[in-house]
């Protein structure tokens, strides 16, 4: 139960959303947009966040389109990870997100929730790294389309107001080879999820003609995608374990040490599961 | 006639109410005269309470009052009285209750709470055993020699220490086991404290009458021990105290505990006896209430060189948290048993109980068992392994049988300890043991076997009673009214199918009381132990044979015979030598009216009761005593798929062989089995309390709590040995909680013997193995 009270919006356009979030933060009241809202059930509940005021995105055409278009995939951001799992229009999408929390949430987590999320593993993100997704944002001065790898950083670097509409992603990149592997504490996770859990590591890869695109999760305290991780990955002339003890030593951050692994060990299982990833796709 | 009685599948009796949504739980009452209770619990492990600031929480509008430990002088224990409701002066555990707050609805409440401000003056904490019972240590209470101890025979704490209970073993000369030994093995073992996680979580409802009449709804396995506490720990009476109880949504021990109980009651009495519903959130639930004991463990253990095993050593320091509570009762039980189901003349144990500022523990599952049995059975395979023996041999070897006698002295026959190594022999071919117990089966994997025996008595109190009451309605059914709750184990069933069976009828046409309400339902010690079917059981057969001597004597008038001649059977009072001369029983049940309108009989009430018999206390030197009429043996096995890269592990298999003494209901057997393994496995793999350095919870959620999921469940193997416990209905013994307590075990054995590495804790994720694996690699250089 959430043990204060808060103002809920339902805007029905983007520009009503718009609008409503900067009268809301005009009146100092700190509004916040949502998509399935299962974070701010679940950290209201725990004194950890105190929204006085949300605004539900779900009403917003824009933001629930699963479409095929003109080569391209689009998304909007309302829509739950278990559609996208059940429509399974881009595989490697529906590994990485079918394997966020448990089947129940997941029909309630949203693709543009979990992109924003405050928790640090934001699966579904790695899948829109390696597949150079673009992003589509409402802002003050309209739609605009980015290249994902341009604006997420760490998080998504969004102005304040602004609204994950859709994700675009290049259909041929939906086709080409892939895989995706992921540990939790437990161990070892199969797709359709067979064990639930917060990442030690979880990593996509896709392979696009010669060049194999990493992204990571769990290994530091936010989803990455590293050229320079990237370029050891697949240098033409070094050993297999030279390119990967190189790709350890310039990851972006310190590996995460908690009580769901330890740094020494997050690195051994990151080690184990590149190795296999590069079989894999190496063939 | 058709009879649905013993050795049949029947669907437990609440089924469809619970599978539909309809079945009541204790939160679900709902009263517009409700108020609600919210906790106000401790961030620190260890803190003088300096002030409790609650002047903000009462300007939310709604609160009705707000209660603080200052108020009380009480101290209360099942065992022993060292633990105040909320917490007074300090805190001895994170997420320690310290305050209430009342309100018109819980969110009000919650939000209260949230503004209760209290100054903490921090203590040095008591984070570990090693830290509890070093030289000096700081002590978690300081009075613990003025305590009232409320069963003096049964609690032996050390004044001066944080050693709150200390349970001695002295079986046989050890000296001259340890001469007898050609090989001996130590090892230490480590387990951690874990959480209950019934899908309820725990809850209260309490209300004080205008005229004193106190009336308790209760998410308890014990709501007679619920009226015992509150009468004693507030002097009221018995006719005072009414605990109503419905079902129960999952207890696995923690609703044995009274506490919730406690601090509603005191609730109440704060807003002038109105009704105040306090429920728990998971998060409370996983820290605030108690938990599964913490354990560690050294064992020495000697065998002549043909397998005999001649001497065992072991010591158990049992991490009981900030109380005793029921910890001081699970560690008699365990040092009771303290060998596992084997026979060793020479047996020296010492069972500690240690207070630390790490939360509180109470039963659950197994009673202590799955941890000392994780050190015996990783023990056994050691000394397997020493001796060049297969492990299963050597439990077969050492089996306990009749005539052997137990680490309590004592001597065993075959209705009292059954056959393990019938369970045994049986789960061999189960598990394909010959085939070997570690496999290479290509691309890093391996298939590894492990297995362990398990046995358990009951502990009740000498005197733990239990009743029961049969009517019979118009139509002919029966009405079956005792005081155990149904906490999802199907003990209703279980009981209507002993009734069906004894009045050879269909058990369709039996109704059994799904509530408990103390002033009504015969009394029951608690539904713990696996006991209900043995004590209860016993109980309604004794209902019965009064039923049935009624039930003759009026139909002898009606029929015109001697009462010996008629046969109570299918509904019917009927002639042994033609039973077509019969009556119907609900024509006798009220009262028989002749055609002219004389009546003769009455309501027949049939009222059995049963009481444990021959318990004898533990001696406090030696550990001389009987704690249980009988055990409950069984053998487990895990297999695993290890794959040897990575580490990581798939469980392929959980088997258990256990001897039943006679299958109540084979699908309601196999499955409370099979739950039990499901939780042996989550114990043995993953699940653990979680301390930081200070002493805070660092996991009370299911976020970080890692319990076992529906899709990781293993292939699970069950089947059973039928020995007949003679003095038991129809010949059962327990079996509810023994499907958890060899499983920890067995996974250990598996995971140990597929990674070439001793694996002596849990759980046992890839990381521990790992770890294991690295310090031995460390070790060679």
């Amino acid at each position: 139960m959430i043990p204060f009270d808060f103002a809920y919006y339902q805007p029905a356009s983007l520009a009503e959303a718009g609008g409503l979030f900067a009268e809301l933060a005009a009146q100092g009241k700190e509004p916040m947009y949502y998509g399935g809202g299962t974070e701010i059930i679940s950290f209201s509940r725990l004194y950890q966040l105190f929204p006085r005021a949300v605004i539900d995105l779900k009403g917003i055409p824009e933001c629930n389109t699963l479409e095929q278009k003109d080569g391209k995939l689009v998304i909007g951001a309302a829509t739950t990870l278990s559609q996208i799992q059940e429509a399974n229009v881009f595989p490697l999408l529906s590994w990485c997100g079918g394997r966020v929390a448990d089947h129940t949430m997941r029909n309630k987590i949203t693709l543009g929730g979990n992109i924003c999320s405050r928790i640090p593993y934001r699966e579904a993100v790695l899948a829109l790294l390696v597949s150079d997704s673009e992003m589509i944002i409402w802002g003050k001065q309209g739609l605009k389309r980015v290249g994902i790898n341009q604006v997420f950083h760490q998080t998504l670097l969004l102005e304040p107001g602004e609204i994950v509409v859709q994700v675009v992603i290049d259909e041929e990149l939906t086709k080409v080879s892939f895989t995706s592997m992921k540990q939790t504490m437990d161990g070892f996770v199969h797709y359709p999820q067979d064990r639930i859990g917060y990442p030690v590591v979880s990593i996509a890869a896709l392979k696009k003609k010669n060049q194999i695109n990493f992204a990571f999760s769990g290994l530091c305290s936010f989803p990455f995608r590293s050229t320079e991780v990237e370029s050891f990955l697949n240098h033409p002339s070094l050993p297999w374990d030279e390119k990967i003890h190189q790709a350890v030593e310039t990851l972006p951050a310190k590996i995460i040490d908690d009580m769901e692994g330890s740094a020494d060990y997050r690195e051994f299982v990151l080690k184990n599961m590149l190795s296999d990833i590069v079989k894999r796709l190496e063939g | 006639m058709q009879k649905v009685g013993i050795g049949v599948s029947v669907p437990r009796k609440e089924s469809q109410d619970k599978v539909t949504g309809l079945a009541i739980y204790n939160t679900d009452y709902l009263s517009p005269k409700l108020l609600y209770a919210w906790l106000v619990t401790s961030l620190y492990a260890h803190a003088e309470i300096k002030s409790i600031d609650t002047s903000e929480a009462f300007k939310v509008v709604g609160v009705q009052a707000v209660i603080t430990g200052d108020s009380y002088h009480l101290l209360c224990g099942p065992v022993i009285e060292d633990h105040p409701p909320l917490a007074k002066e300090k805190v001895r555990y994170f997420g320690e209750p310290l305050a209430v707050v009342i309100a018109n609805s819980e969110a009000v409440a919650k939000e209260a709470a949230g503004k209760v401000i209290v100054e903490y003056n921090p203590l040095p904490v008591v984070n570990s055993l090693a830290s509890a019972l070093e030289e000096g240590a700081s002590l978690v209470h300081k009075n613990l020699a003025f305590y009232k101890q409320v069963k003096p025979n049964e609690i032996f704490p050390k004044t001066g220490t944080n050693i709150a209970q200390h349970v001695k073993i002295r079986k046989g000369d050890l000296a001259e086991g340890w001469r007898q030994s050609e090989v001996i093995v130590e090892a230490n073992f480590s387990l951690p404290q874990s959480n209950h996680i019934a899908m309820e979580p725990r809850n209260a409802i309490a209300e004080i009458k205008a005229n004193g009449q106190v009336i308790i709804h209760a998410s308890t396995q014990a709501p007679f021990d619920v009226r015992k506490i509150l009468c004693h720990c507030f002097n009221l009476t018995d006719t005072q105290v009414i605990v109503n109880t419905p079902l129960v949504g999952g207890g696995f021990g923690g609703k044995t505990n009274v506490q919730l109980e406690i601090i509603a009651y005191l609730a109440s009495r704060a807003v002038h006896g109105r009704a105040v519903k306090l429920i728990e959130s998971r998060e409370q639930d996983m820290t605030s209430s108690p938990g599964h004991l913490g354990l560690e463990a050294r064992v020495k253990m000697g065998a002549t060189k043909d397998g005999t095993m001649k001497a065992l050593e072991i010591t158990l320091e049992v991490d009981v948290g900030a109380y005793v509570d029921s910890g001081s009762q699970m560690i008699r039980a365990m040092a009771a048993d303290c060998t596992g189901p084997y026979h060793i003349d020479h047996v020296w144990c010492d069972a500690y109980g240690v207070y630390t500022n790490h939360t509180y523990v109470t039963a659950f599952r197994g009673f202590g068992r799955l941890s000392y049995v994780f050190a015996i059975e990783r023990t056994m395979d050691k000394l397997a392994f020493a001796l060049g023996i297969d492990p299963l041999e050597l439990r077969l070897k050492n089996a306990l049988k009749s005539e052997d006698t137990t680490p309590t002295l004592v001597r065993l026959n075959k209705s009292s300890i059954g056959n393990l190594p019938a369970c045994l022999t049986k789960i061999k071919s189960m598990m394909n043991w010959q085939e070997g117990i570690r496999r290479e089966t290509g691309s890093n994997k391996v298939v590894a076997k492990g297995i362990s025996c398990l046995w358990k008595t009951s502990s009740s109190p000498p005197d733990a009673t239990s009743g029961a009451i049969i009517t019979i309605n118009a139509d002919g059914t029966l009405n079956l009214n005792v005081g155990t709750v149904e906490i999802g184990s199907g003990s209703k069933t279980s009981l209507a199918q002993i009734l069906a069976e004894k009045l050879s009828m269909d058990v369709n046409k039996i109704h059994v009381v799904m509530d408990v309400n103390t002033g009504i339902s015969p009394s029951h010690w608690k539904t713990v132990a696996s006991m209900t079917n043995f004590m209860v059981g016993n109980a309604v057969l004794d209902a019965a044979e009064d039923l049935v001597e009624q039930l003759r004597s009026i139909a002898s008038i009606v029929l015109r015979c001697p009462p010996e001649v008629l046969e109570v059977g299918g509904g019917k009072v009927y002639l042994k030598e033609d039973p077509e001369i019969y009556i119907e029983i609900n024509e006798i049940g009220n009262g028989y009216e002749y055609p002219e309108g004389n009546s003769i009989g009455g309501q027949v009430i049939g009222r059995g009761s049963f009481i444990m018999h021959h318990l004898i206390h533990m001696d406090k030197d030696t550990g001389k005593g009987r704690l249980g009429p009988a055990w409950t043996v069984g053998a487990q096995a895990v297999e695993v798929e290890f794959d040897t890269q990575n580490y990581t592990y798939k469980v392929l298999k959980a088997a258990t062989v256990i001897d039943a003494g006679k299958v109540l209901n084979p699908k309601g057997a196999r499955g409370t089995i099979t739950g039990g393994m499901c939780m042996g496995l989550g114990y043995g793999s993953r699940e653990s309390c979680l301390y930081s350095e200070g002493g805070e919870r660092k996991n009370p959620q299911l976020r970080t709590y890692h319990l076992m999921r529906f899709g990781e469940n293993p292939t699970y193997l069950v089947d059973f040995i039928e020995t007949p416990l003679i003095v038991a209905p129809y010949g059962l013994r327990g079996i509810a909680e023994h499907g958890i307590i060899g499983i920890p075990a067995a996974l250990a054995n598996a995971l140990s013997t597929a990674a070439q590495v001793e694996l002596n804790q849990t759980p046992l994720t890839p990381e521990t193995i790992w770890q294991a694996k690295r310090g031995k690699l460390d070790d060679s250089l």
